[in-house]
């Protein structure tokens, strides 16, 4: 039944959809002088930029003369791209699931109670708070001689390096810590849309809280794991941020991100192969971005 | 957290704008705070060049070729022609003195003249003969004084006539009688040989005696009659001087000197000055007391005035510009003499600056006796108009530039003393307001200074920095300060 | 009750390190100092009071009274963002509209850029944003900072969802009424999609606030620094101004979190339904 309301909301889209391409095109022209001025700014201010520095990354640095794939070649090659790629990476597939099942499960536990307000408020907090008011209290947390360093001493087990060999979870803790709260709510919310009489239906039929939650709840959350994906994904580029207030542009190496990367190229006008390399990361996002797409498109 | 939920968001928008406003104050009231706190300075730029000396020193006016006229003492000065700097020509009146002073001062120096004659004063007693006469004599009449010329048979002394014959007299009744003893007993004599006996021989001597006695006294009455017979004078043999009368009428001659005449008798000092006095007053008489000038030249100085009597020394001073001219010279100490040397020019001042000349120049510069000598010619060009009288003294002051070039830094900007001097320099950041000034703090190492300036090799600051030269707070080193409106150089700033 | 207990501890953990800076500013420059000594000597452990014993707002009086370039750098941040944001809705709004009720493939194509491109990380437009900026004079202005920004697809995408709920029927009855599509747009599309224009602008708020890359690329001038980048660069020794100043830089970002919470979770909702 739920699916049928989904369902039907969809039947109406779809019948939209059907309706003839030239009709659809023509109606759409009205909403072009909405979309201009923006897309003129963002024509102008981001693709044009973008394929200006695709362009370069076929030219050698200064003389600007063809090179072919020689940028590309010394990306390839180089260890520190390597390396930021690798740890970006890692950093994602990481972050991502431990974030959205995390937030999940609070979220469904807090479904649950009655005075979750209030709670959602608190989690919601720290993504309110700049990340350069936090930098020293991190580093009065974390340091070697912090105080949760003080307080798993006190309790026998050593320091841990946080930044050092361990910056990797701090960063991961970092960023779950700011983000909880907005993905909780996202499901929170998804998780409320859903109506209660689905699953009461449910129950009915003999269904357990868990077949409840697992044939019902989560397929209905779609939608919400495609936004909560998307903007966990944005976020997580914006980890560099603490990464780089708290250890500068060369950082322990487990958290050398791309972003470092492409900051010392930068700092060091090495356009060529940052072009190079821009290219390259925006085609990983490109593809992981259409997979996605083409991952959501066919489930429903 | 509950309090936050607790508001409305009417409420929250209206505390957010709160929020924005007290900032907007804060900012101004801290801007006001904070540069209250900052030091105004001003400052100013170094300068690269040749470090100047200023040299002063204290110096007379001279003149090599001085004439002095020199005016006889004590005589009265009715009117004086000329003044300081007047130019005068040889034989051009310099002033008339009083005649009747003149005259006066004349006797004055005669009758001085003659006690000292008198008194012996007159002449040295080189080269003198005494002039003796006979004892006993009585003295009438002394015919000379002490002065004299006299020569080969003038009379000297003229004696008592009666006197000495009586002296004769008395002389040969003497001998008379010795003669009438001696032909007794030369008789005896006879006797005693005819007797052959011993007291024969005793005569003999006795008779011999006798004899002589008579002789002598024979000689002194041949000599007073001689005298006698010459007219009772001595007359002298020799040329010359009288240059002592030790004879006076009425005394009876005895063993010593009657007088002394000297054939080439010497003057004393004394004697030739008040001759020479004498003479120029004799020249001034006849003159009618007016004196005229023997140079030419310009009257350097006249201590002489209208009225004034004149005193020792000379009474003016004529300098003759035309051989030599006159001087400006001194003495320079050690330290001033290392920025002196012959022909700088120099800047000369006299009477506090009211006479002054930018344009002379120093033609002689000497090392005597480890006192460096300096000397200033002073000329018509030098002085135009009035001249520096001769002996006045003046200032010389010269400013003279080091060899080579240095970092010229305002004394105002250093502080410290000795050798452990330091300057503010104002540095130049870019802050979060545009341009920031700092104040930086920079040892000194000085080479050299003058008055205003201290001069360094190397100043260890960027080129074209300005260095702080007043600030109405203490400064310290790195501390921000304000740089007041009236910097020369910054015309960027707006 | 056992959940609540979780939960209350859970609050406690997430909310701790702000507390810990709020209390931490409190102190006065001993203990602080005391407390801070283990970062730098290595030796012990950083354990600073729960509460200070000498609490003092001198380092508040410090920075609000003495430093005045913390206020340049706020109001630097403050209008940076602010022009941003005034510009993000004038031009995002009638995109997302737009995109909300084309249906047409070409204006999916372009929706579909705009979310890549809004998925990636600064670094990578950094290069062209540079050489466009470079070309046009505006290095080192705060015109680089507001400019790529104004035209980041972010806000298109937040507002995208909540402009999609809206049903077209009420707009095809505005349309029989004879309104045209602009105050179709004004009249019923603004109003009905306001929460996700907030959402957007509260979301953009925290992010602007927060801006970090950009500056560090393109700002050298210090006139020009935002809040969030001027904090890192006060001095180390005055830590007790660092910790007040990320307090009084909090305080905005919470005002606009606060003003736009309900909007946030409001905007979260439409996220429920595919378009």
């Amino acid at each position: 039944m739920t699916d049928a309301v989904h369902y039907g909301i969809k039947e109406n889209t779809e019948n939209k959809t059907k309706t003839t391409d030239k009709r659809k095109n023509k109606r759409d022209l009205r909403y072009l002088p909405f979309l201009l001025p923006g897309a003129v700014g963002v024509i102008v201010f981001i693709i044009i930029p973008f394929a200006d520095s695709a362009r370069r990354s076929f030219l050698t640095n200064i003389t600007l003369e063809w090179c072919g794939l020689d940028n590309y070649r010394a990306v390839f090659n180089n260890e520190a791209f390597a390396l930021a790629m690798k740890n970006t990476l890692r950093f994602t597939a990481v972050c991502l699931p431990l974030l959205t099942a995390v937030s999940f499960m609070i979220a469904y536990v807090l479904s649950k109670l009655i005075h979750a307000r209030l709670i959602r408020s608190v989690l919601l907090f720290p993504m309110a708070i700049p990340t350069a008011t936090m930098v020293l209290i991190w580093q009065i947390l974390f340091a070697d001689s912090g105080c949760i360093n003080g307080i798993l001493t006190y309790l026998g087990k050593g320091t841990v390096r946080f930044l050092g060999e361990g910056s990797f979870w701090l960063l991961v803790g970092s960023y779950i810590w700011k983000n909880l709260g907005y993905t909780v709510l996202l499901w929170l919310t998804g998780i409320e849309s859903i109506s209660s009489s689905l699953c009461e239906a449910a129950k009915t039929d003999g269904a357990g809280e868990v077949q409840c939650l697992v044939y019902i709840i989560m397929p209905s959350l779609r939608p919400t794991l495609y936004t909560i994906t998307i903007i966990s994904f944005l976020n997580s580029f914006k980890v560099f941020r603490e990464a780089y207030l708290l250890a500068g542009s060369y950082p322990h190496r487990d958290i050398y991100l791309m972003q470092h990367l492409f900051s010392n190229w930068f700092a060091e006008m090495d356009l060529g192969k940052m072009a190079a390399a821009a290219v390259c990361v925006f085609t990983v996002v490109f593809v992981a971005a259409a997979l996605l797409k083409k991952v959501w498109d066919r489930e429903w | 957290m509950e309090k936050h939920n607790g508001m409305t968001k009417s409420a929250s928008v209206r505390w957010f704008v709160g929020f924005l406003c007290v900032m907007a104050m804060l900012s101004l009231i801290s801007r006001q705070l904070y540069t209250s706190k900052l030091a105004l300075v001003t400052a100013e730029d170094i300068r690269h060049s040749k470090l100047s000396h200023t040299v002063n020193c204290a110096g007379t006016v001279g003149c090599d070729s001085v004439n002095a006229v020199f005016l006889p003492e004590g005589v009265l000065a009715e009117s004086v022609y000329v003044h300081q700097g007047d130019k005068v020509e040889k034989d051009s009146r310099l002033l008339k003195l009083d005649t009747q002073s003149l005259k006066a001062r004349y006797d004055e120096l005669e009758s001085e003249r003659q006690k000292s004659l008198e008194n012996g004063d007159g002449y040295g007693s080189e080269g003198a003969s005494p002039v003796f006469a006979e004892t006993g004599l009585r003295i009438t009449d002394v015919c000379v004084k002490a002065g004299d010329k006299v020569s080969a048979g003038d009379e000297l002394v003229k004696f008592d006539k009666s006197h000495l014959i009586r002296l004769i007299n008395t002389l040969e009744a003497d001998r008379n009688k010795d003669i009438i003893a001696r032909n007794a007993l030369s008789d005896k004599q006879a006797a005693a040989e005819a007797d052959e006996e011993s007291m024969g021989e005793s005569y003999a001597g006795q008779i011999d005696t006798l004899d002589v006695s008579i002789e002598e006294q024979q000689s002194n009455i041949d000599r007073y009659l001689v005298i006698l017979n010459s007219g009772c004078a001595i007359k002298t043999t020799m040329e010359g001087t009288v240059t002592r009368v030790e004879a006076k009428a009425g005394q009876v001659t005895g063993e010593s000197a009657l007088m002394v005449i000297s054939a080439a008798p010497e003057v004393s000092n004394g004697l030739l000055r008040i001759d020479e006095e004498l003479e120029k007053l004799k020249a001034l008489i006849d003159a009618d007391g007016l004196v005229l000038s023997e140079y030419s030249g310009t009257v350097s100085r006249a201590d002489i005035s209208a009225g004034a009597v004149t005193a020792e020394g000379a009474a003016l001073f004529i300098a003759d510009v035309s051989e030599g001219g006159i001087y400006f010279s001194g003495l320079a100490d050690e330290k001033s003499a290392k920025h002196l040397s012959a022909g700088d020019i120099v800047e000369l001042y006299f009477r506090n600056g009211r006479l002054r000349t930018a344009s002379a120049v120093i033609s002689n510069f000497t090392l005597r006796d480890s006192d460096y000598r300096f000397e200033v010619p002073l000329t018509e060009e030098t002085f135009s108009g009035e001249m520096p009288a001769y002996g006045e003294i003046g200032m010389m002051r010269t400013s003279a530039l080091t060899e080579g070039e240095y970092y010229l830094i305002s004394k105002e900007a250093v502080h410290g003393t000795g050798a452990k001097r330091f300057v503010f320099a104002l540095e130049e950041t870019d802050g979060f307001f545009g341009r920031e000034y700092h104040a930086v703090k920079h040892d000194l190492n000085i080479e050299d200074e003058n008055d205003t300036y201290v001069a360094v090799s190397s100043t260890g600051l960027a080129e074209d920095t300005p260095v702080i030269i007043t600030s109405n707070r203490p400064l310290t080193d790195g501390a921000r300060v304000r740089l007041s409106v009236g910097k020369v150089n910054d015309e960027s700033e707006k | 009750m056992l959940v609540y207990i979780f939960f209350a501890v859970l609050c406690a953990a997430v909310m701790l390190p702000v507390i810990m800076m709020v209390l931490l500013s409190l102190n006065d420059e001993t203990e602080l100092a005391s407390a801070i000594m283990p970062l730098e000597s290595g030796k012990g452990f950083c354990a600073p009071d729960p509460l200070p014993f000498f609490p003092t707002f001198s380092h508040y009086k410090k920075l609000m009274l003495y430093t005045p370039e913390f206020y340049r750098v706020f109001f630097n941040s403050l209008r940076n963002t602010a022009v941003i944001l005034v510009c993000q809705v004038l031009f995002a709004a009638p995109s997302a509209w737009a995109f909300s009720r084309m249906k047409s493939r070409h204006s999916k194509l372009l929706f579909d850029m705009y979310v890549i491109f809004m998925l990636m990380p600064f670094q990578v437009t950094m290069l062209s944003q540079y050489l466009l900026l470079d070309r046009l004079g505006l290095m080192d202005t705060s015109a680089a900072l507001i400019l790529p920004a104004v035209f980041s697809t972010f806000p298109v995408f937040i507002m995208y969802r909540s402009f999609s709920q809206i049903p077209e029927d009420v707009l095809d009855h505005a349309r029989i009424d004879g309104a045209g599509e602009f105050t179709i747009f004004l009249r019923i599309g603004l109003p009905m999609g306001r929460s996700g224009m907030l959402a957007a602008v509260t979301l953009g708020f925290l992010d602007l606030w927060n801006m970090v890359e950009q500056p560090l690329a393109f700002i050298k001038d210090k006139r020009l620094l935002p809040l969030s980048v001027y904090l890192p660069m006060i001095d180390k020794g005055s830590e007790g101004i660092v910790l007040a100043a990320s307090v009084i830089t909090l305080i905005p970002a919470v005002f606009v979190f606060i003003i736009g919470q309900d909007e946030l979770e409001a905007g979260m909702i439409s996220s429920g339904i595919k378009e």
